[in-house]
């Protein structure tokens, strides 16, 4: 993303942003609320046109041939908006089919991706009757599909139970490995500072820090990521609040 | 207000009985699950069409009751009490009609679900006062929307009655009889359509109940419709003096008995109906409660405990066909996915199903009604059956049109928007192939019975009218749709609806009648048809001619029906 900035109404949600994710690489992005992570999403997988800026993949402006671009795409919203009255299986199956991908390809990969997250038995129910985590997994599911070399991430662990946390956390690191591009969003820092190799700090639509994961709390002077973040973007005494809200509830 | 009634105003609002009934009348009202922006627009659209066919009826009627006109056509000696019999019994088939639709309509919102379920119940209220505000609400959901229907006829009907009237007592004894039998019969027909629903829940597992939900819907609609379209007979029927006890057994002349009754005009007869029309809305009333508190109490108190994973496993067939039209019809990716997400779009939505069935309704009883009132000779089909099939198959593909602009979970479509390049122009042919179809069963039973009935010549040539008709039609449906169907945000039918109204009603002539009458001139020397070749050639060039002259932008996808403002303030200063 080259100096990327989007205006709502003449006030700027982002500014300026720009930042690079190389295969194999995982790009953590944290922020507080209204930090610009949704946008900056948005913008990344084309679904917004930036105000100024653009965002190149493979050295090409993603908005010159968006179809070719999401055919590398892979991507988890923040919100698991599904179609409820569709089967977990049937939407799966609409999403291949989107992506062209062949039915005997599509039949089998399905299959598999179901058994391992895990969803396999719950294959032919609603998704209106599915917990969180099943539409989360559903979601995960298809962004891996199609093999993309480019997924987003956000939240995605969102309605997890622990093990398909677990899971999702190693397969963070085996997609990096396998050479796979990942931007991850996420208010959860210890999973972010496990798993990305590079962190995105943006506070007010503006980036605030950008680097290496490890190398962030070091150049900041603190002792750990949460200290870091703490310092960068927090514009209040957690510790005091939380104090506060004790008091309030006891009254 | 005195500062006592504020404060009594705000211990009410404070009450948990207040807040249930709040919220569900609201739910009710709104709609469950739909954007609730979009469901305001729909209800304040719903009221002022709810209120319309009253006020059109009743100033239709001037010309009936006016004395100026009765004195120009030397009618001497004009009886209002008598002359106004008639229009009673088609406002109180008006007044059920709506408000029995009004009940179809909000149908799923009638009862508590598993929402209820996760929001109320673990609140500390007792189920009691949860079933008691859920009744008082749906009873103030029926008043609203009964005063809705009727208040204008209420108001207008009396007022035109009595035009030629100088005694203000005419004109009360004409308005209380009419608004206590509009109201009256609009009670009994929400009520009605409320038990046989509580009857079925509470008789029925929920399952089930489900799963044949729509088709008791589809049921109650098509008997409301056909109800409906016999009015204007037995209005006549009324007219001419005739005797009532052939008519007696509909619910619609009970009222009218109650209407005679109230103006204390009633004879025996009508009187004894009239005393069956309070019998028959208080046992309503009694079974609509009764059937409420069982189907509460089998299903709501145990809503927690029911498994809501359903299971749906493919049919085979559906599979196989499914990659016969992958392999012949459908082209491309694009439309393999789009078939299915339609097809089962329509299939498990409610809302679409039920838009669907109303048009399909609307077409069955118009048809048969066509049918039943020509007397065709057994030897050659009358117009009226050549007719029958068309009327039909113009309400589905016109439903079927209609519903693609009804969107589904707008939250979810943002796949559709990731996936699909917005250069894509292929959404007509989509809809085009998608409505083509969807009709193709209809088609197919049509000239069954055409071919059953006069021979397979007469079913050929049937089925061969009936495909190019129904592709020209949807042709020129589909001209210029540039969405997937189900996930853009309501088109415009709002903007002009009452024009689109008055289309779809003349469409009916063009698309049926008249197509029908030119069969029946052919079907003795089908040669004769081919003088609708030229025609049809006309028609198609038109659409190819207004195909090809648009831009290419104005055929790719859009996900957004939002208007685009045409001054946009661009802030140059800043």
């Amino acid at each position: 993303m080259r100096r990327l900035t989007k205006l709502y109404n003449s006030l700027p949600a982002v500014q300026n942003v720009s930042f690079i994710i190389q295969p194999g690489q995982v790009l953590g992005c944290l922020g507080p609320n209204g930090a610009g992570k949704s946008t900056t999403v948005k913008m990344l997988i084309g679904l917004l046109q930036p105000s100024t800026g653009q965002v190149f993949f493979n050295g090409a402006d993603i908005h010159a041939d968006l179809a070719t671009y999401r055919k590398q795409l892979g991507y988890v919203p923040e919100e698991p908006n599904l179609y409820p009255y569709l089967s977990g299986r049937e939407y799966l199956e609409l999403v291949a089919t989107l992506r062209g991908m062949t039915r005997s390809q599509r039949d089998r990969k399905i299959a598999d991706l179901l058994h391992l997250f895990s969803m396999y038995p719950h294959r032919d129910g609603s998704i209106a009757s599915y917990s969180k985590g099943m539409r989360q997994r559903i979601l995960l599911i298809a962004a891996l599909l199609d093999n993309p070399s480019l997924l987003i991430f956000d939240e995605p662990l969102s309605g997890l139970d622990v093990v398909s946390a677990l899971i999702f956390k190693n397969l963070i690191g085996r997609l990096g490995e396998r050479g796979k591009a990942v931007f991850y969003c996420s208010h959860v820092l210890e999973v972010v500072e496990k798993v990305c190799s590079h962190l995105l700090i943006l506070r007010g639509g503006n980036v605030v820090a950008y680097g290496a994961a490890a190398q962030l709390p070091r150049v900041s002077q603190e002792a750990s990521l949460e200290e870091t973040f703490a310092h960068l973007v927090s514009e209040v005494n957690a510790d005091q609040v939380a104090g506060e809200i004790v008091e309030v509830v006891a009254a | 207000m005195s500062a006592e009634g504020i404060a009594r105003w705000r211990r009410l609002e404070d009450s948990s009985l207040y807040q249930l009934v709040k919220l569900k009348l609201g739910r009710m009202l709104h709609g469950a699950t739909a954007d609730s922006e979009d469901m305001d627009a729909d209800l304040g659209v719903a009221l002022s069409l709810l209120t319309l066919p009253g006020a059109f009826l009743s100033l239709l009627l001037f010309n009936k009751y006016g004395s100026l006109l009765h004195f120009l056509r030397g009618e001497v000696k004009f009886d209002p009490y008598a002359a106004s019999l008639p229009d009673e019994y088609l406002f109180i088939v008006l007044a059920m009609l709506a408000s029995g639709g009004v009940a179809l309509w909000k149908w799923d919102t009638l009862f508590l679900d598993r929402r209820d379920t996760v929001n109320i119940v673990p609140l500390p209220i007792h189920t009691s006062l949860i079933f008691a505000a859920n009744l008082l609400a749906i009873l103030l959901f029926a008043a609203i929307f009964c005063a809705d229907v009727n208040l204008a006829s209420a108001v207008l009907f009396p007022l035109v009655v009595s035009a030629s009237q100088e005694s203000f007592l005419f004109f009360g004894k004409i308005a209380l009889g009419h608004t206590i039998a509009i109201l009256a019969a609009s009670l009994f027909s929400f009520i009605t359509v409320f038990a046989i629903a509580g009857l079925f829940l509470a008789i029925l597992p929920a399952r089930t109940f489900q799963v044949i939900s729509l088709y008791l819907r589809a049921t109650i609609a098509v008997a409301l419709l056909a109800f409906a379209s016999s009015a204007f007979t037995i209005s006549q029927y009324i007219e001419h003096g005739a005797s009532y006890s052939l008519i007696r057994y509909l619910p619609s002349v009970w009222f009218l008995g109650l209407c005679q009754w109230s103006r204390g005009d009633a004879s025996s007869t009508l009187r004894q109906v009239a005393f069956e029309a309070l019998a028959a809305l208080i046992l309503v009333l009694i079974v609509g409660a009764a059937a409420y508190a069982l189907a509460y109490q089998r299903h709501f108190s145990r809503m927690a405990e029911i498994s809501v994973m359903q299971s749906r496993t493919p049919l085979p067939l559906s599979s196989k066909l499914g990659r016969l039209l992958d392999r012949t019809l459908l082209r491309n990716a694009f439309e393999q996915a789009g078939l299915r997400f339609i097809v089962r779009t329509l299939a498990r939505s409610d809302r679409h199903r039920a838009a669907v069935a109303v048009f399909v309704a609307v077409g069955f009883v118009a048809a048969t009604q066509n049918v039943i009132w020509s007397r065709g000779l057994s030897g050659a089909p009358s117009t009226a059956e050549f007719a029958a099939p068309l009327i039909v198959l113009y309400c589905c593909i016109l439903g079927l049109r209609f519903v693609f602009d009804i969107p589904v979970e707008l939250n979810a479509n943002w796949i559709f928007r990731f996936l699909i390049a917005p250069t894509l122009d292929d959404c007509a042919t989509l809809a085009g192939k998608a409505i083509f179809l969807l009709v193709l069963p209809v088609i197919a039973v049509a000239s069954i019975i055409f071919a059953l009935r006069w021979g397979t010549v007469a079913g050929l040539l049937e089925s061969a009218t009936l495909l190019v008709l129904s592709t020209t039609l949807t042709a020129g449906l589909v001209l210029g749709f540039r969405k997937l169907p189900f996930t853009c945000a309501r088109a415009g039918f709002r903007q002009n609806a009452l024009l689109k109204v008055l289309l779809a009603a003349l469409g009916v002539f063009v698309f049926a009648i008249l197509p029908a009458s030119i069969q029946h001139w052919g079907y003795a020397n089908a040669a004769r048809l081919l003088v609708v070749a030229p025609l049809l050639a006309l028609v198609w060039w038109g659409l190819y001619e207004k195909r090809a002259g648009q831009l290419e932008i104005e055929r790719q996808i859009v996900f957004d029906d939002a208007v685009q403002h045409e001054i946009e303030l661009l802030n140059l200063t800043g």
